[in-house]
C-alpha cells in the first residue's frame, strides 16, 4: 500500500497579538488508502489545527511555517484554486465537532447536499440525494432532505453532514470530534455508521478525538499529541495495553476501568495543565507535569521522536522507565456514611409552558414535563449519580432540589424541611450552607469581573461566617484554596487567567465556603479534559472522605458513574426507570434502557461489538412505557398502552418495565442481536 | 459549552478590559480619545483660549483670509461682527455640558430599569418594554420637537428630552444582556449563597455586561451631541445669544450660499466632536471583540 | 405565522393607540394653553373662556379624548392655526413631497450601502474593508444639517453646479433634488452599510460557510449561496428600522433647502405653536415608523426558516 497522505516535518503558526504562536511543531504522520488513524491529545494540543491544515484551510491568521502535505504524491500547498476544490471535494472531504453550526440555517439539508454535485437534472438530483441519505442510516430521507438545520436532532445533522462528505466518494475522510456534542447513545450509532462506511469504500479516515474508548473502537493506528508534537505512535491495541510515553500513560490512567471503584482503585490525574503555546517549556515539553522527570536531563534536552517496531515515541527515558500503570492502592480509603436520610424526594413534578405556536394554545398552553414523578433518595456521605441522556431531565431536578426552580408538585425534603416550593432566596440560611452546588460549565461558572478571593470570600460572608475580620477571611480563602490543591497566588487572579480544571476547583471552594453537608455536582466535569476531569473527581471524592459530604452526582458518562456511584438513578423522559445501588444497576438484569446505555460507554478494554444503537427519541407515547419507541426488548402491544410496573429483583434495586427481571437476565446474559 | 474546542483562556483580556493600555492597541480608538480630550481640554480653557468676547459684535462679515480678518480673525466675523473663532470656542461648552450630563442620567435609569426587566422578567418587564416601545415608535427628533415645543426651550428641558427619549434604548440593550447573563451559572451561584437581588443584579451582572455599554455609551454620545446641534440648527434650542454650534448654524441659516464660513466651522467642529465619539466607540468593540 | 403578524398589528394598534393618548395629553391636557395657542395669546381671559366653552374644552379630559380619536380616524383633524385651512389638506401634498424626498433616497442607499457592506464584510481587514469602514465612520458622524452646508458649499457656493434651496418655486425641478437626498444617502448610507459589514463578517465565519468551502465549492458560490442569504437578513432588517431615522432626517433636510415637505411642516407647526397640525404630523411620523417597524419584525421571521414555522 502507498501512502495517501503524508505529512512531514508540519509547522503552523497563528499571528496573535503576542506575536507568532506555534500551534504545531514539525508533526510528521502518514496515511495509507483504506487506513484508519486516530490522533488524540488534550484540547489546544493542535489536533484540529493539523486537521484543517490537511484542507489547507487555516483562517486568516493560520499559516504553515514549515515542512509540506503531500497527498498522493503532490503538495496541496501547489494546487491552484480550481485543484484545490477538487482536492477538497473529491479526495478529502471534513467532519467536525458541532453538526448544528457546520449546516447551513437557511437552506434545507437536500439543497445542501444537492449543490456539491454538479448534475442537472432534478430528478437524478433528488435520487441521489435520497441514496445518500439512506447509505447514512437516515429512516425518512425525503423529510430530512425537506427540513432545515434546526427541525432535525444533533444525530440527524450529523448524518447530513457525514452524508455531504462521502456524496464525492473522498479518498480520505477527515474526522474532527464528530461526536462530542452527542449523547453516547446517538454516538454509538454514528462510530457505527463510519466504520461501515468505511469498509463499504475503502475511505481512508483520520479521526480526531480526545476520548480513547472511541479511538480504539475506531482506528488502526494512533498518534498521541501533545502541546503541537507528536509523542508517541503505533498500533492501537499495543499503545492502550503497553504505552510508552509517560503522558500517554497517564492519560489512560485518568480513565476510569470497567472493574475499578473508588473503593479500590483511585484515578491518577496528571498533574499541571498544557503549557500555554507562548509558554512552552525549553526541553520537553511534558517534563513540568511529568512523574519520570529527571533534571537535568530532561529540561537540557529536548527528546526527538524515535522510531522502532512498535512506533515511535518522543521520550528520553522511553527505554528505562516502567509505565505498568500502577497497582490499586493498598489500603482502602474511608468513605464514612451512616443511614440518616439527607434529601428525600417524592413525586417530583415540574412543567414548563411552552411558546406559544398556535390559535388554540392562547388558551391552552402546551407544556413540557421535565421531570415527571421523580422519587430519589440521598443518605449521608454517600454518592449518589443521577444519569440519562440529555434532555431527561437530570438537570432540572438538580435545580428543583438547589431552589433554583420549585416544582410543580410533589415534595423534595432536605434535612427534614420541605423545600420542593421554596425557592433558593427564602430559604434558611443555615439550610443555604448546607446544600451547595457545582455547576457544569468551567466558563461561566465563576463571575468573570471578581477575583477569585472576592467571589470565595462572598461565599465565606454569606454562607460561613459573616461575622470574620478581613485577615481571618483571607486566611479561610487560602484554606479553601488548599483544601482544592490550588496555590494561594491564584486569589488574585481574574477567571479568565485560569484553566478550565482550575476554575473548577475554584467554584468547589466556593461551595465548600459553608461545610455544606450536601452537594450537587451538575457534569461538574464532562466539559473537561480527561486529565483534568480525573482531578476534579479525586478532588470531589477527597472531600466527601473527610467531611462526609452527601454527593449527588448528575452525569451521563456511565463509566465515570460506575466508578464513583454508591447508587444510581436512571432517568429517562422525565421519569426514573431504574435505580439501586451501583453493582447491582451495572449488572444483569437491567432496564433496557439501561441496558443499551451501558453499551454505549466506549472503553479502552474488553470486546467493544456489542454495542446497542439507539434510534433517536421520538414522539413521547401517551401511555404506556416512556421508552417503548426505542426498545430494542419491546415485549408487545402492552409496552405502547400499559404503564410498565416496578420490578424488584433484589434489595432496594428496582426498575420499571413489563418483562421481569428474570426474563430481561436470560435475554441479557446473551449478546445483543440489534448491535452489529 | 464546546468542549473540545473551547478557548484554553490564554490570551483572552480580561472581562471588558477597557483600560488605557488596551486602548493602545486600536489606532481608531487613541484617535478618538484624541479629539474628544482636545474638545474637553477646548472647551475648560475657553475664557483663555478665545481671542475674543464671543457675543461682542465687533467687524461684520469678514470671511477667513480676507485683508482684515487676518491676524485678528482667524475664521472670520459673522453676520452680527462677532469673532467666529471665539464662538466655537465657547460654544463646544455648551455641547460638552449638556450631552454628557443627558447621557449620563439616561443611563443611569436605563441600566436601573433594564437590570429590573432583565433580571425579573414577568409583569415587570412586560410594563418595562411596552412603555419603551412606546417611546422607541417615535423618529427621534419628531419626539424632541413634541417634548420641546410642549415644555419649551432650555438647557435643563433640553437635557428632559434627550433622556426620554435615550433611556427606553439603553434599557433595551441592558434589559437583553441581562437576560443573557441571568441564565449564568455564576448567577445561580450567587442566589444559591443568598445575595440580594439587587447586589446580584449591580455586583455580579452589570460588570459583565458593561463592554457593550460602554461602546453603547460612547455612540449614544455620538448621537445626542447631534440632537443637540440638530435642535440648536432647527431653531428648537438654547436661545441666543451665548453661541452653541448648532445656533451658529441657524442664525446664518440664510446666508450660508453667499457667506459659507460663517456655518463651514461650527460645523466642521461639531462633526469633528461626533466623529471623536463613533471612533472611540469603533475601536472599543473591534477590542472587545478580540 | 398567521398569528405571529395578527399579534405584531395588534400590537401596532395598541402602540398607536398609547401613541395618541400621549400625543393628545401633551399637547391638550390643559385646555387653557389650547386656547392661547389657538386665538392668540393677546387675547382676554374671556374671549379664552368662551372659545373654550364654544369648542367643548370644558368637559373632562377623557371625553374630550375620545372625541378626538373619533375625529381623528374619520380623517377629521381640524383647521391649522397658521395655514387657516383644514390640517388634512396641508398636509397631504407636503406627505407627498417628503415621500418622493424620502424613497429616492431609500432607493440609493439600499443597493449601495448592501453592496458596500458585503464587499467590505467579505474580507475583514482587507483593503476594502478600511476603506470602506473609514468612510463610513465618516458620513455617519456627519449630522444632517452639516453635511449640508459641506455640500452646498462645494456645489453651491463654489462649483456652483446646483440649485441652493429646493423649494421647486417654479415648479419640479430634479436638480433640486439632488442636494437633500445627497445629505440623507451620505448620513444613512454609511451606517446601514456598517451593520451590513458586521453581519458579512459574522457570516463569513460561521461554521456553514468553512463546509461550504470545504465541500469544494466556488468562493463565488459559497458568497451567493450561503453567506448572503443569511448575511442579508440583517440589513433587510436594519434597512425598515431605519426609516424611523430617516423620518428626523427629512425635518432637518428640509428645513435646511426650504423644501415644501412634511418634515419642513412638522416644524414650521412646532415654531407656531399649531397645535392641531402638531397633532396630525406627529401621529403620521409615528404611524410610518410603527408599520415599518412591524413590517421589520413580520419580513424577519419570513426571511429566518426557524422562526418561519412558529
Ligand atoms: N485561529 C487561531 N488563532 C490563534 N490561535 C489558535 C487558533 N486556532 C487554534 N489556536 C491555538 O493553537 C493551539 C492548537 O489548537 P487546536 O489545533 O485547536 O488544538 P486541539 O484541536 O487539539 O484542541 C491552541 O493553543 C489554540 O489556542
Ligand atoms: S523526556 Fe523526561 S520529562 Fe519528557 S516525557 Fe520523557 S521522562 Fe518525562
Ligand atoms: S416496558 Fe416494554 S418498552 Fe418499556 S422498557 Fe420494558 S420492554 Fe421496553
Ligand atoms: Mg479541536
Amino acid at each position: 500500500m502507498s501512502a495517501l497522505l503524508s505529512i512531514r516535518d508540519l509547522t503552523v503558526h497563528y499571528r496573535t497579538r503576542r506575536g507568532p504562536i506555534p500551534a504545531v511543531d514539525r508533526f510528521s504522520l502518514e496515511i495509507r488508502e483504506g487506513d484508519s488513524v486516530g490522533l488524540v491529545g488534550e484540547s489546544g494540543c493542535g489536533k484540529s489545527t493539523v486537521a484543517l491544515a490537511i484542507m489547507r484551510y487555516l483562517g486568516t491568521n493560520g499559516r504553515v511555517a514549515g515542512g509540506q502535505i503531500l497527498f498522493r504524491g503532490r503538495d496541496i500547498a501547489t494546487l491552484s484554486p480550481r485543484a484545490l476544490r477538487d482536492y477538497r471535494g473529491g479526495e478529502v472531504a471534513m467532519v467536525y465537532q458541532e453538526p448544528t453550526s457546520a449546516l447551513n440555517p437557511s437552506m434545507t439539508a437536500g439543497q445542501q447536499l444537492a449543490e456539491t454535485f454538479r448534475d442537472s437534472d432534478p430528478r437524478s438530483v433528488r435520487a441521489t440525494v435520497r441514496e445518500a441519505l439512506a447509505e447514512v442510516q437516515i429512516g425518512d430521507p425525503e423529510r430530512v432532505a425537506a427540513a432545515y438545520p434546526h427541525q432535525l436532532s444533533g444525530g440527524q445533522q450529523q448524518r447530513v453532514v457525514i452524508a455531504m462528505a462521502l456524496l464525492s466518494r473522498p479518498k480520505l475522510l477527515v474526522l474532527d470530534e464528530p461526536t462530542t456534542s452527542l449523547d453516547a447513545t446517538i454516538e454509538a450509532g454514528i462510530i457505527d455508521l463510519v466504520g461501515v462506511l468505511q469498509r463499504r469504500h475503502g475511505m481512508a479516515v483520520l479521526y480526531v478525538s480526545h476520548n480513547l474508548g472511541l479511538i480504539r473502537q475506531t482506528c488502526r493506528r494512533l498518534v498521541v499529541m501533545y502541546a503541537g508534537q507528536a509523542i508517541e505512535t503505533g498500533d492501537t491495541e499495543r499503545l492502550l495495553v503497553r504505552p510508552r510515553h509517560p503522558y500517554t500513560a497517564g492519560l489512560l490512567a485518568c480513565l476510569p476501568r470497567p472493574n475499578s471503584h473508588k473503593q479500590r482503585n483511585p484515578l491518577h490525574p496528571i498533574v499541571g495543565q498544557l503549557p500555554p503555546p507562548h509558554a512552552l517549556p525549553p526541553a520537553c515539553r511534558f517534563a513540568p507535569r511529568c512523574a519520570f522527570a529527571s533534571p537535568g536531563r530532561c529540561d537540557t534536552l529536548a527528546p526527538s521522536l524515535v522510531e522502532s517496531d512498535a512506533g515511535s515515541v518522543r521520550c528520553i527515558r522511553a527505554t528505562e522507565i516502567d509505565l505498568s500503570i500502577p497497582p490499586p492502592s493498598p489500603e482502602e480509603p474511608n468513605y464514612p456514611t451512616t443511614n440518616d436520610v439527607v434529601i428525600a424526594a417524592r413525586g417530583v413534578r415540574k412543567t414548563f409552558a411552552l411558546p406559544i405556536r398556535g390559535f388554540a394554545e392562547l388558551f391552552r398552553r402546551r407544556r413540557l414535563t421535565a421531570n415527571d414523578g421523580v422519587d430519589i433518595v440521598a443518605r449521608h456521605g454517600e454518592t449518589v449519580a443521577v444519569v440519562g441522556e440529555s434532555g431527561s431531565g437530570k438537570t432540572t431536578l438538580a435545580r428543583l432540589i438547589a431552589g433554583l426552580d420549585t416544582a410543580s408538585t410533589g415534595e423534595i425534603v432536605v434535612l427534614g424541611e420541605d423545600v420542593a416550593r421554596t425557592p433558593v432566596a427564602d430559604r434558611r440560611a443555615a439550610l443555604r450552607s448546607t446544600l451547595q452546588m457545582v455547576f457544569q460549565d468551567p466558563n461561566d461558572t465563576l463571575n468573570p469581573s471578581h477575583s477569585v478571593a472576592r467571589q470565595i470570600s462572598r461565599a465565606i460572608r454569606k454562607l460561613g461566617s459573616p461575622t470574620l475580620t478581613a485577615s481571618a477571611r483571607r486566611a479561610e480563602v487560602a484554606r479553601l484554596l488548599s483544601l482544592v490543591r490550588l496555590p494561594p497566588d491564584v486569589a488574585s487572579r481574574l477567571p479568565d487567567q485560569l484553566s478550565g480544571g482550575q476554575r473548577q476547583r475554584v467554584s468547589i471552594a466556593r461551595a465548600l465556603a459553608g461545610s455544606p453537608q450536601v452537594l450537587l455536582a451538575d457534569e461538574p466535569a464532562s466539559a473537561l479534559d480527561v486529565s483534568v476531569q480525573a482531578a476534579v473527581i479525586d478532588l470531589l471524592l477527597d472531600v466527601q472522605r473527610r467531611a462526609g459530604t452527601t454527593l449527588v452526582y448528575i452525569s451521563h458518562d456511565l463509566a465515570m458513574v460506575r466508578y464513583l456511584a454508591d447508587r444510581v438513578y436512571v432517568m429517562y423522559r422525565g421519569r426514573v426507570v431504574e435505580s439501586g445501588p451501583v453493582g447491582a444497576l451495572f449488572a444483569p438484569p437491567y432496564h433496557p434502557y439501561t441496558e443499551a446505555l451501558l453499551s454505549a460507554i466506549p472503553s479502552v478494554d474488553g470486546p467493544s461489538d456489542q454495542r446497542i444503537v439507539l434510534s433517536p427519541a421520538g414522539q413521547a407515547p401517551g401511555r404506556g412505557c416512556p421508552f417503548a419507541p426505542r426498545c430494542p426488548r419491546r415485549t408487545g402491544e402492552i409496552c405502547d398502552t400499559t404503564p410498565p410496573p416496578v420490578q424488584c429483583p433484589e434489595g432496594d434495586h428496582m426498575f420499571s418495565c413489563h418483562l421481569t427481571p428474570d426474563d430481561l437476565g436470560r435475554r441479557q446474559a446473551m449478546p445483543s442481536r440489534e448491535g452489529r | 459549552m464546546t468542549v473540545n474546542g473551547a478557548p484554553t483562556g490564554y490570551d483572552v483580556p480580561a472581562a471588558g478590559g477597557l483600560g488605557l493600555r488596551h486602548l493602545a492597541r486600536s489606532p481608531a480608538a487613541l484617535i478618538g480619545l484624541a479629539i474628544i480630550v482636545f474638545w474637553v481640554i477646548v472647551a475648560i480653557a475657553a475664557p483663555w483660549l478665545a481671542p475674543h468676547p464671543p457675543n461682542t459684535p465687533l467687524q461684520a462679515l469678514l470671511p477667513p483670509g480676507s485683508e482684515t480678518a487676518r491676524g485678528a480673525f482667524w475664521l472670520g466675523t459673522d453676520q452680527l461682527g462677532r469673532d467666529i473663532l471665539s464662538r466655537v470656542i465657547w460654544g463646544s461648552r455648551r455641547v460638552l455640558l449638556y450631552a454628557p450630563l443627558a447621557t449620563a442620567f439616561a443611563y443611569a435609569i436605563g441600566i436601573t430599569i433594564g437590570l429590573m426587566a432583565g433580571y425579573w422578567r414577568g409583569w415587570i418587564d412586560q410594563a418595562l418594554s411596552r412603555v419603551s416601545d412606546v417611546v422607541l415608535a417615535f423618529p427621534v427628533l419628531v419626539l424632541y420637537i413634541l417634548i420641546i415645543t410642549t415644555i419649551g426651550a432650555s438647557g435643563l428641558n433640553i437635557v428632559i428630552a434627550v433622556v426620554f427619549a435615550s433611556t427606553p434604548g439603553v434599557m433595551r440593550i441592558v434589559r437583553g444582556l441581562t437576560l443573557d447573563a441571568r441564565g449564568r451559572n455564576y448567577v445561580a451561584a450567587a442566589q444559591m449563597r443568598g445575595e440580594h437581588p439587587l447586589a446580584i443584579m449591580f455586583v455580579e451582572i452589570l460588570p459583565n455586561v458593561r463592554g457593550p455599554l460602554i461602546v453603547d455609551a460612547c455612540l449614544r454620545m455620538g448621537y445626542v451631541t447631534i440632537g443637540i446641534g440638530v435642535l440648536g440648527f432647527l431653531g428648537l434650542g438654547l436661545p441666543p445669544p451665548d453661541p452653541d454650534w448648532g445656533g451658529m448654524v441657524h442664525e446664518a441659516r440664510a446666508l450660508a450660499f453667499v457667506f459659507p464660513h460663517i456655518v463651514l466651522f461650527p460645523c466642521a467642529a461639531i462633526s469633528s466632536l461626533v466623529l471623536g465619539f463613533n471612533l472611540l466607540a469603533d475601536g472599543l468593540r473591534e477590542l472587545g471583540r478580540q | 405565522m398567521v398569528l405571529a403578524v395578527l399579534k405584531r398589528l395588534g400590537l401596532l394598534a395598541a402602540t398607536m393607540l398609547v401613541v395618541s393618548l400621549v400625543v393628545f395629553l401633551l399637547l391638550e391636557a390643559t385646555p387653557s394653553s389650547v386656547a392661547i395657542k389657538v386665538i392668540g395669546p393677546y387675547t382676554t381671559a374671556e374671549q379664552q373662556q368662551l372659545w373654550l366653552e364654544q369648542n367643548g374644552y370644558l368637559r373632562p379630559v377623557g371625553e374630550r379624548y375620545v372625541e378626538w380619536l373619533g375625529r381623528f380616524l374619520t380623517g377629521d383633524f381640524g383647521e391649522s392655526i397658521r395655514f387657516k385651512a383644514p390640517v388634512a389638506e396641508v398636509l397631504w401634498p407636503r406627505l407627498w413631497n417628503t415621500a418622493i424626498l424620502g424613497l429616492t433616497a431609500l432607493a440609493v442607499i439600499a443597493p449601495c450601502s448592501i453592496l458596500l457592506g458585503v464587499i467590505a464584510g467579505i474580507r475583514e481587514g482587507s483593503p476594502a474593508d478600511r476603506s470602506i469602514s473609514v468612510a463610513s465612520i465618516v458620513t455617519t458622524s456627519l449630522p444632517e444639517f452639516a453635511s449640508a452646508v459641506f455640500l452646498a458649499g462645494v456645489f453651491v457656493f463654489w462649483l456652483a453646479w446646483l440649485p441652493g434651496t429646493s423649494s421647486m418655486a417654479e415648479g419640479w425641478d430634479w436638480r433640486q433634488l439632488v442636494l437633500p437626498v445627497a445629505v440623507l444617502v451620505l448620513y444613512d448610507l454609511g451606517y446601514v452599510a456598517r451593520m451590513t459589514r458586521a453581519s458579512m463578517v459574522e457570516v463569513m465565519a460561521t461554521a456553514y460557510v468553512r463546509t461550504a468551502v470545504l465541500k469544494g465549492l466556488s468562493r463565488a458560490r459559497v458568497i451567493t449561496h450561503h453567506a448572503l442569504r443569511n448575511a442579508l437578513i440583517t440589513p433587510f432588517t436594519v434597512l425598515t428600522l431605519h426609516i424611523n431615522w430617516l423620518l428626523s432626517g427629512v425635518i432637518v433636510v428640509e428645513a435646511f433647502f426650504a423644501y415644501k415637505g412634511f418634515g419642513a411642516l412638522l416644524l414650521e407647526a412646532s415654531l407656531n405653536q399649531d397645535i392641531y397640525l402638531i397633532e396630525a404630523c406627529t401621529m403620521v411620523a409615528v404611524l410610518v415608523a410603527v408599520a415599518t417597524q412591524a413590517l421589520a419584525d413580520i419580513g424577519y421571521r419570513l426571511l429566518n426558516p426557524r422562526l418561519r414555522g412558529t
